[in-house]
C-alpha cells in the first residue's frame, strides 16, 4: 500500500542517517575553526628555483669546457635565466655552442666577444613545475616525520600549496619546520682573503668566491645580533642531497648537535675533500647562513659529521627532521596563516550549538502556537530535517565549520518555510470551502512548485559560494545545500506522510487543526 | 485560528508604488554615501595583515600589552579588547607589513608575550595572517561570486517565469545588497569573507520571498485572464502576505538566536543576515513586483490586462 511504502522510505532514510551519525564524535569532521589547528597557504618561489638551476648550469658548463679543453674567457649568469660565455683568443664558437646545447640552452644573441644562451621555455616550465611538486613531496615527508594526524597537503593553482594540520598546537614550530628551505651545503673557506677585506661597505672577494655570514639572531625580536663575514670558495663540495641520515646527539659539553651520515657516494667525496684539504676550514652552510667552519684535522673517511651551534633540543630535533626529509628546491613564502587554538574552537562549538538549540526551540514554539497540531507535525519534520542533514554531513565526509553551523540554523528557517507555504495554502483552500482532504491535496500540490523554484535559486547561491569560498565559507555552502535538499524530503514528504496517516484513519474528517 | 495577517486583508501595494520607490531610492542614496564616505572596517581577508587573539589569565591593561610587544613590531598596530572592556582577551592587529615575512612577525609576537607577560599566562587563541597577494585574490573571488550568483539567478527566473521578472528580481536583489552594505558600514563591524557569504545568503533568501510572489502572479494570470496588472499584483501580494510575514519572522528568530548566542566570530555574519532579512522582505513586497508593474504599464500600447 502507498502509505506503507511512504513510511518505509521515511524509516530507511532516518535509520540510514542515524547509522552514519552514531557515534557523533567519531563520524563528523570538524573544520579547523572548530577543532583548532593550522591552515597555511604557501607559494613556492619558482623564480629562485630557476635561478639556482642557471647557477648550477653555469658551474657545470665551466667544468665541461675546461675538461674538453675549449678555451673561453668566462661563463657567467646573465639576466632572464640566461648564460653568457666570453670568448678568448682562439675560441671556436661551434665547440662552445655544442657544449651549451647539451644543457638545453638555446642561442639567444652573440656579440664580438661573447655569446648568450637562454633556457628554452619548455625547460623553464619544467623547472617551475618540478619545484612545486618536489616542494609538495618534501613538505609531506617532513609532516609525516613530525607526526600530525590527518594532515591535508595539496597543491592549489600553479605555484601554491595548502597545508592543514588539525589540532596542531605549536604553529610557530610547525611553520618553521615546513617553511625552512634547509639547503645544506659544504664549502671550503678561502684562507687567502684577509678578514679585513670583508668588513665595511664594499667588501671585495675574488670572482670564484662567495661572501656569506655567520649570523646570530635574537630569538624574540629577530634582530641580527652579530654577523661575521667569511669568504668561501664558490664550488659546492657536497649538499644535503647526499645525506642518508640525521639525528640529534650531544656534544662533549652536553649541548645538542645534529649528527649526519652521508650515503656511500657522498662519504667518498667527503673523504676525498677532507684528505686533500687538511689544515683548511670546511664551512657548513644551511640556507646561506654559516653554522660552523671547523678545521679539517685529518681525512674523514667514515662519512659522518655533525652540525653544532646554538641549538635547543627542540630546534635540533626539527633540523634533523628537515635534513632527513630533504631540502625544498626553492624557498616558500607564507601567504596565509590561520591558526585557531583548541579552546577557542571549543568555545565556538558551544556557542554554535547553543544558538542552534535556542533557534530550533523558538521556531518550534512559534509553529506549535501558530499552526497548532499541524505545527507539531511540521516540528516533527524539522527534527527529521536536522537528523537527515547531520547524517548527510557525516556520510559525505563534509567538514563542519562555524559558518557551517550558521548554515544549519538557516536551514531550519528554510525547512520550516516549506511547511509555512503548504499550511498557508491549505488555509486558503479551506477558506474557499473545499473539503479537508481536497484542501490538503491542493495545498501540497500547489505549494510544491513554489518550493522547488525557491529552493533552486537558493541552491544557485550556495553552489556559487562553494566554488568561490575558502575553508569555513565552503563549509557554510555545504551545510546550506545539504540542508536545502534534506528539507525537500522532510518538510514535504515526511509531513505529508504523517498527515495522510491521520486523514486515512478517519476518512470523513471534517476539520483539521491548522 | 491564530493569524498574524487577516485573511481578507487588501493592502493597495501598487497604489503606493511612488512612496516605496522614493523610500528605496533615498535608502540607496544614503547607503551609497555612507559606503563611499565612511567605508568599511575591512578585515585582513581582503587587505592582508595579521590578527593575533590572546587570552590572559585575568584582565590586563592594554598599555601593558602594547609595551610588551612593541619591540617586536616595526610598524603601527592596534590593540583592543575582544568581547567587552573587562574581557581578558585582547586582539592585536597589524596592517600589512612590507618588510617582514608573516612568519617572523607571529613568532616575534609570541616570544615577546610569553617572556614579558608570563605573570598573566598569555595563550594565543587565534592567529590569522593574510599576505597582500592572497588578500587581493580573495577580493576578486568575492566580487565574482556575487556577479555569478546574480547572473545565475537572472537566467533561472527568466527561463522559469519571464525575462522581465528576472530583471526585476535582480533589481530588487541589488537594492538589498546596497542597503545591507550601507547598514553594515554604519555598524562599523569588520567586513570579512564570512560576511560576504552572509550577503550571498541574503540574496538567496530575499529571492525566496520574491519567487513565492512571482509564482502566485503566474498562477493568477492563468486563473483570471482579465485582471489588470494592478489587480494581479495587489491580489498576489496580499494572498501571499501571511506566508511572507510568518517565514520572515521565523527566519529572523533563528538568526537572532545566532546573533545573540552564536559568539563573537559569527556576529558580523548574523548581523548582516538580520539586516538582510528585513530589507529582503521589504523589497519582495514593495519593490520586485512593483517594478514589474511600473515597466508593464509604462508602455502605452500594452493592453490593460495582464497576460
Amino acid at each position: 500500500m502507498n502509505l506503507k511504502f511512504r513510511w518505509g522510505v521515511v524509516g530507511v532514510v532516518l535509520i540510514g542517517a542515524l547509522f552514519f551519525i552514531v557515534p557523533l564524535k567519531n563520524s563528523i569532521r570538524l573544520g579547523l575553526d572548530l577543532q583548532g589547528g593550522m591552515h597555511l597557504l604557501m607559494s613556492v618561489d619558482t623564480d629562485k628555483a630557476l635561478e639556482s638551476r642557471v647557477d648550477s648550469i653555469v658551474y657545470q658548463l665551466r667544468r665541461e669546457l675546461q675538461r674538453e679543453n675549449i678555451p673561453f674567457a668566462y661563463v657567467q649568469k646573465a639576466p632572464q635565466y640566461s648564460v653568457r660565455i666570453g670568448f678568448t683568443a682562439g675560441a671556436k664558437t661551434a665547440d662552445i655552442v655544442k657544449q651549451a646545447q647539451r644543457f638545453q640552452l638555446t642561442q639567444q644573441a652573440d656579440s664580438a666577444d661573447s655569446i648568450t644562451f637562454e633556457l628554452d621555455s619548455a625547460s623553464i616550465d619544467r623547472v617551475r613545475t618540478q619545484a612545486v611538486s618536489q616542494s609538495l613531496e618534501v613538505i609531506r615527508n617532513r609532516i609525516d616525520e613530525f607526526g600530525v594526524s590527518e594532515p591535508l597537503i595539496q597543491r592549489q593553482g600553479k605555484d601554491q600549496i595548502i597545508v592543514q594540520l588539525p589540532g596542531e598546537t605549536d604553529p610557530e614550530r610547525a611553520i618553521k619546520l615546513i617553511g625552512q628551505t634547509a639547503q645544506l651545503r659544504f664549502y671550503l673557506v678561502d684562507e687567502n682573503v684577509p678578514p679585513a677585506q670583508l668588513v665595511g661597505d664594499n667588501p671585495t672577494i675574488p670572482y670564484d668566491d662567495i661572501l656569506l655570514y655567520s649570523k646570530e639572531l635574537d630569538k624574540a625580536t629577530g634582530k641580527v645580533l652579530s654577523a661575521t663575514p667569511m669568504a668561501l670558495k664558490r664550488e659546492v663540495l657536497l649538499t644535503g642531497d647526499s645525506l642518508m641520515d640525521a639525528t640529534v646527539q650531544y656534544s662533549q659539553y652536553n649541548d645538542p648537535v645534529v649528527a649526519f651520515r652521508f650515503d656511500p657516494a657522498g662519504a667518498r667525496i667527503f673523504a676525498d675533500v677532507t684528505r686533500s684539504n687538511v689544515g683548511k676550514r670546511l664551512a657548513i652552510v644551511l640556507d646561506d647562513n654559516i653554522y660552523s667552519a671547523p678545521n679539517i684535522r685529518e681525512a674523514i673517511t667514515g662519512g659522518e659529521g655533525s652540525i653544532s651551534g646554538r641549538f635547543t633540543i627542540e630546534t635540533a630535533q626539527d633540523l634533523a627532521i628537515v635534513l632527513r626529509a630533504g631540502s625544498l628546491p626553492a624557498p616558500v613564502e607564507i601567504l596565509e596563516n590561520r591558526t585557531v587554538g583548541p579552546s577557542l574552537g571549543l568555545d565556538s562549538i558551544h556557542a554554535g550549538v547553543k544558538a542552534s538549540i535556542i533557534g530550533l526551540v523558538l521556531i518550534m514554539l512559534f509553529m506549535a502556537i501558530y499552526y497548532k497540531s499541524s505545527g507539531i507535525v511540521a516540528n516533527v519534520g524539522l527534527v527529521c530535517n536536522f537528523v537527515v542533514l547531520l547524517g548527510a554531513l557525516c556520510a559525505s565526509g563534509a567538514t563542519l565549520t562555524l559558518p557551517g553551523i550558521a548554515g544549519v540554523i538557516l536551514t531550519l528557517g528554510i525547512a520550516v518555510d516549506a511547511n509555512v507555504l503548504i499550511f498557508e495554502r491549505i488555509r486558503e483552500e479551506l477558506k474557499n470551502k473545499r473539503t479537508v482532504l481536497n484542501a490538503f491535496e491542493t495545498g501540497y500540490d500547489k505549494a510544491f512548485t513554489t518550493i522547488i523554484d525557491a529552493n533552486v535559486t537558493s541552491l544557485i547561491a550556495a553552489v556559487v559560494l562553494f566554488q568561490f569560498g575558502t575553508g569555513p565559507v565552503k563549509g557554510f555552502a555545504v551545510t546550506l545545500s545539504l540542508g536545502l535538499i534534506a528539507s525537500m524530503f522532510t518538510a514535504v514528504y515526511v509531513t505529508k506522510t504523517i498527515f495522510m496517516t491521520f486523514i486515512i484513519k478517519n476518512k470523513d474528517v471534517q476539520s483539521i487543526s491548522i | 485560528m491564530f493569524e498574524l495577517v487577516k485573511p481578507d486583508i487588501s493592502i493597495d501595494f501598487v497604489g503606493k508604488a511612488r512612496i516605496y520607490i522614493i523610500i528605496s531610492l533615498v535608502a540607496i542614496i544614503i547607503s551609497l554615501i555612507v559606503v563611499l564616505t565612511k567605508g568599511f572596517n575591512v578585515g585582513i581577508d581582503f587587505v592582508g595583515g595579521t590578527v593575533v587573539q590572546v587570552r590572559f589569565s585575568e584582565s590586563i591593561e592594554l598599555e601593558r600589552v602594547r609595551t610588551a610587544i612593541s619591540p617586536a613590531i616595526p610598524t603601527d598596530f592596534v590593540i583592543q579588547n575582544f568581547g567587552g572592556v573587562d574581557s581578558s582577551e585582547v586582539l592585536i592587529r597589524i596592517a600589512e607589513t612590507s618588510k617582514l615575512s608573516l612568519q617572523d612577525l607571529s613568532t616575534r609576537i609570541t616570544a615577546q608575550l610569553s617572556s614579558q607577560l608570563s605573570s598573566h599566562s598569555p595563550s594565543i587563541q587565534k592567529t590569522e595572517q593574510v599576505g597582500p597577494q592572497a588578500g587581493s585574490e580573495l577580493r576578486n573571488k568575492a566580487f565574482y561570486a556575487m556577479l555569478y550568483a546574480l547572473v545565475g539567478i537572472l537566467i533561472y527566473i527568466a527561463v522559469r517565469f519571464q525575462p522581465l521578472f528576472g530583471v526585476c528580481a535582480v533589481i530588487a536583489l541589488t537594492h538589498d545588497v546596497i542597503i545591507s552594505l550601507g547598514a553594515y558600514s554604519l555598524s562599523g563591524k569588520e567586513l570579512n569573507i564570512t560576511v560576504m557569504a552572509a550577503i550571498l545568503t541574503v540574496v538567496g533568501y530575499s529571492l525566496n520571498d520574491t519567487i513565492v510572489i512571482f509564482d502566485r502572479m503566474r498562477e493568477n494570470m492563468k486563473l483570471h485572464a482579465n485582471l489588470s496588472w494592478k489587480e494581479l499584483i495587489n491580489s498576489s501580494l496580499n494572498e501571499t502576505l501571511s506566508r511572507t510575514i510568518v517565514t520572515s519572522a521565523l527566519t529572523f528568530l533563528a538568526v537572532l538566536s545566532l546573533y545573540l548566542f552564536g559568539g563573537e566570530v559569527i556576529n558580523g555574519f548574523a548581523f548582516m543576515m538580520l539586516v538582510g532579512i528585513l530589507v529582503g522582505t521589504y523589497s519582495s513586497l514593495c519593490i520586485a513586483a512593483i517594478v514589474v508593474y511600473l515597466v508593464k504599464t509604462r508602455k502605452r500600447n500594452e493592453p490593460a490586462t495582464a497576460k
